[in-house]
């Protein structure tokens, strides 16, 4: 395996081991709100979903395989997969955190 | 006791829910058939379209747009069930043993194991456990919550009209879960003040 193959792996389970951590927190930080009354509560939710996005941009577009190796078909599908875990992400998170209501 | 005999505003909002995805899961079984069928009697027409179309058109054009319409739905219409500020009436009902007991502002006691409502307007019920988790759920006025020992819970309900409705736990909860029925009686409002009234 080269080395170019083990990044393109690493690349490919990334995007959504990032998107899985971000439901956890995202998760764990409505739970700790509601149970303490956090007065920003929505602004916290709202923070920690663009600090998780932000890793998920970078994975989707702007990392792109060394130019001296050719793009194999692992890193083309590390890559596509990492898309569409920014776009769960957009579609799973986004809606709830911005529009509903966070507590009873 | 069916949830699709709705009673109330909030009830009628769940099964409006539940009929959404009865009937886009009907349609949805209706194309995924269809497209069967055609294979078989027009394999002609469905070998036109390369492999990639295919996962395209059927792995994301069709799934995405019925997702996101059959989760706002859910988000809308559970939005709206939501006790916002305080409901008229407050009643609190607490689960222990395969019963609920039931206790009305003011420290009236109504005796017997009905659960006692206003007609017409929001009621709150408190709800706890005084053993293990148990769940209330009266499917024809709304949705369930879950009984927890030690911890409150808030569900709103509202009956259209008085009349006899009919609870159920809906937590396994032991030997006698299946037993955990009460009986809900929703009354004109003038009726009820005059049971809180009475129970004085
Ligand atoms: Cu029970």
């Amino acid at each position: 395996m080269t080395s170019g193959d083990k990044r393109a792996l690493l690349s490919l389970v990334a995007g959504f081991t990032v998107w899985s951590a971000a439901f956890v927190l995202l998760y764990a930080l409505q739970a700790l709100g509601c149970a303490y009354g956090w007065s920003q509560h929505r602004l916290v939710l709202c923070l920690a979903f663009v600090v998780a996005s932000l890793p998920l941009v970078w994975l989707a577009f702007w990392q792109s395989p060394a130019d001296d190796e050719p793009a194999s078909s692992l890193s083309v599908i590390a890559l596509w997969a990492n898309r569409a875990a920014l776009g769960a992400t957009v579609l799973v998170f986004l809606g709830p955190i911005a529009a509903v209501s966070p507590c009873l | 006791m069916s949830a699709l005999d709705p009673a109330g505003p909030r009830a009628a909002n769940l099964a409006l829910l539940w009929w959404v995805m009865f009937w886009g899961a009907t349609a949805l079984f209706a194309l995924v058939m269809a497209l069967f069928a055609l294979a078989y009697l027009r394999s002609d027409l469905v070998a036109r379209l390369t492999p990639g179309q295919w996962i395209v058109g059927g792995g994301l054009v069709l799934p995405i747009p019925i997702l996101v319409l059959l989760t706002g739905t859910a988000l809308v219409l559970g939005e709206q069930l939501l006790p916002r500020g305080d409901a008229p009436v407050r009643i609190e009902a607490q689960a222990q043993r395969w019963n609920w007991s039931f206790a009305y502002p003011g420290g009236v006691v109504v005796p017997g194991e009905t659960l006692h409502l206003p007609a017409g307007v929001p009621v709150d019920i408190v709800v706890t456990s005084a053993d293990v988790i148990h769940s209330f759920w009266v499917p024809r006025l709304g949705g369930k919550i879950d009984a927890i020992p030690g911890h409150t819970n808030v569900i709103r309900l509202e009956a259209d009209a008085p009349g006899i409705y009919w609870g159920q736990c809906a937590e396994y909860c032991g030997e006698g879960h299946d037993g955990m029925q009460f009986r809900v009686e929703a009354h004109a409002p003038a009726d009820f003040a005059a049971l809180m009234e009475a129970g004085q």
